[in-house]
């Protein structure tokens, strides 16, 4: 045994998840039966490939508390050759994790990383979220104590680079997450993480506010415009930005319970977010571009996530079915003008069946109800002329309006065969699948497509109503 | 469509053909979990498919009670030292050992190290070593369930090895 352990610790392990699918539409979309995973992931997702490797440097004995380490790197992205306009361009790809691992290095059961950080409770598989979730962005150190049945997660550093990319200013992050499991039938956890960014003088990434801006001047982006009509002749006197210091926070929270009769697991998950303020946005006005700084026209963002997912063996070996739900409330504090996705209510629920006809042959059912409500006024097309429609029902070329209806409703139901060649299971990998989507939505050509969007395109191709969406589906999924 | 899949669910695997004419093998499991001290049992359902693995060879297995064992198991991690213990009649040694690789979209993905090792007389007659990546829906779900659903692979291999032995005059 000591042997293979041996052999095991001198090669690297490959992991790794890819999906890839076909779905010609016959109907102008682009293969991907609605928008989102709103409607659950099935159908609803394009292709995707990660690899994970793991090169042990000392692996874990048996019954041993000798240190161990580890060095994990992940690639990953969502484009395959043939499958996707990405063609599989490596440039969609990315080193989304790198870390390395030690473990009973100081302390026992503790397991200290560096690099990419993450910390979760746990995932809704039918909409491929994880509401529960921290410090995903951030990049430092991490501990992790873990005994049977209790679990705290401590880690901090820098989340500058996810939340700001190319403008680049240090964002302080810190995070915890603690998890009780009592007899593995029920579990509860709650984390959090906080974000700082301070104000640094003269970095023009870093956060500032410019003073004096009217938010609705700000979603029209006519804030120079307006200055100046009100200050003639005097743009090189714009206000100049002040500096200041922003703050965001993020709190999360799981109750898990199962292991009863037909009830394999039920996940719920939330959390609550305080959206990081935006830096700035560019406005030209007379040949000359000026930043805005945005801090106090995106500090009051607020999102709450609440997903659950439960799991019941109907049939045992016969039939399963997973029921989840989702909530989502978003608010804008400083937006009461203009429909944007800071500013919704959406709600979801999504029943997949899977029924065994043999241990390798499934049968999938699975069914969606979802609505989507806009908080500042219309934001959907409903109808094939919709794009003379904004507010109150009437064109307006000036409106903070898009479309004529605040809500969108769909519906979907998917139903095909399943090869599962490890057996039964609705998260049982590799699956085969062939299968038929059709989706009815509020919405007029609600899916990715490329129909008119403008008056000149109207004029040129004209639109059709179409509120039914059918596609056909040849799909392979593997975890490895 | 409907009569396609009927006939894809009718299909039978094809079973093997070789026959053990009724000779005793001990079937053992044992788990060895990395941050565990104590070696443990394999779950029933490897135990099971292990067991049906055999008896579809026409062999007639007797799976070796767990608590007399585990205490010289946790003491002695050689497999040669394993089979000591256990004797010299035709047995079946399945070594797991399940250890935590990473969090991968979503799933909980377990390596589970496997040793199998058919021995007669206290001699090996057939032996592998293979690694299973199993995916596991929950956090909750640990060692024990990694090894579960490793059963479906394991029970394959082990399968082959018992085919093999028989072929060679088991």
């Amino acid at each position: 045994m000591i042997l293979l352990f041996a052999a095991i610790a001198a090669a690297a392990d490959v992991g790794g998840y890819v999906r890839i699918m076909t779905r010609p539409d016959m109907e102008g979309g682009d293969g991907k039966l609605g928008y989102w995973n709103l409607y659950g992931r099935l159908m609803n997702e394009g292709p995707y490939a990660a690899l994970e490797l793991r090169q042990g440097i000392l692996e874990r004995k048996p019954g041993s508390l000798a240190p161990w380490t580890d060095i994990h790197a992940k690639i990953e992205g969502g484009t395959v050759a043939n499958a996707d306009a990405g063609n599989g361009s490596l440039a969609y790809l990315r080193l989304s994790q790198l870390y390395a691992q030690a473990g009973n290095v100081g302390l026992q059961d503790v397991t200290w990383r560096l690099g990419t950080l993450e910390s979760n409770f746990g995932d809704l598989g039918l909409y491929d979220m994880r509401p529960a979730q921290v410090l995903f962005d951030t990049v430092g150190a991490q501990a992790r104590y873990q005994t049977p049945g209790f679990e705290l997660t401590v880690g901090g550093g820098d989340a500058g680079w996810n939340l700001k990319g190319a403008e680049y200013n240090t964002v302080l992050s810190g995070g915890i997450t603690a998890r009780v499991n009592v007899a593995d039938h029920f579990e509860i956890g709650a984390g959090g993480q906080g974000y700082y960014e301070p104000m640094v003088l003269g970095n023009r990434f870093a956060p500032y506010r410019t003073p004096g801006v009217d938010y609705e001047d700000y979603a029209r982006g006519e804030v120079v415009q307006s200055w100046v009509m009100d200050h003639p002749g005097q743009l090189a006197d714009f206000p100049n930005p002040e500096a200041t210091d922003a703050a965001s926070w993020k709190a999360v929270g799981y109750l898990g319970f199962g292991g009863f009769g037909p009830l394999r697991w039920n996940s719920l998950y939330a959390n609550y977010t305080l959206l990081h303020p935006k830096s700035y946005t560019t406005e030209t006005y007379d040949g000359e571009s000026i930043d805005i700084y945005l801090h106090d026209l995106t500090d009051e963002r607020t999102q709450l996530n609440v997903g659950d997912e439960l799991q019941l063996a109907v049939v045992p070996d016969r039939w399963d079915i997973a029921l989840a739900g989702l909530y989502g409330d978003y608010e804008d504090g400083d937006n009461d003008l203009k429909p944007t996705d800071d500013d919704r209510t959406f709600m979801s629920v999504v029943l997949r069946n899977q029924v065994y006809l043999s241990p390798t042959v499934h049968l999938l059912l699975e069914g969606s109800l979802a609505q989507e409500v806009s908080h500042n006024g219309n934001t959907f097309r409903d109808h094939k002329d919709s794009l003379f429609a904004s507010t109150d029902g009437a064109a307006d070329s000036v409106g903070l309006e898009y479309g004529d209806d605040d809500t969108r409703v769909t519906a979907q139901g998917k139903a095909g065969v399943v090869l599962n060649p490890l057996g039964p299971g609705i998260y049982t990998r590799p699956s085969l699948r062939l299968l038929y989507g059709v989706q009815y939505s509020t919405q007029n050509n609600a899916f990715g497509n490329s129909f008119v969007d403008s008056l000149d395109q109207y004029n040129d191709f004209g639109n059709v109503e179409r509120h039914w969406h059918n596609v056909l589906a040849l799909e392979a999924e593997a975890w490895f | 469509m409907v009569l396609s899949l009927l006939f894809l669910a009718c299909i039978k695997p094809t079973g093997p053909v070789l026959t053990g004419a009724d000779r005793p093998l001990t079937v053992v499991g044992v788990l060895d979990a990395a941050g565990d001290a104590a070696a443990s049992d394999t779950p029933k359902a490897l135990d099971d498919a292990l067991l049906a693995e055999a008896r579809l060879r026409k062999l007639s297995p007797t799976l070796e009670e767990a608590p007399a064992k585990l205490g010289a198991f946790t003491d002695k991690r050689q497999t040669d030292q394993r089979l000591e213990v256990l004797g010299t009649d035709a047995t079946l040694l399945v070594e797991t050992a399940p250890v935590f690789y990473s969090e991968l979209s979503g799933q909980y993905r377990w390596t589970v190290g496997v040793k199998v090792t058919l021995a007669v007389g206290g001699k090996h007659v057939q032996e592998a070593a293979f690694d299973v990546p199993v995916f596991l829906r929950y956090h909750h779900q640990r060692e024990a369930d990694a090894v579960e659903a490793a059963a479906p692979v394991v029970s394959r291999r082990v399968g082959e090895l018992l085919d093999g032995w028989l072929r060679s005059g088991g």
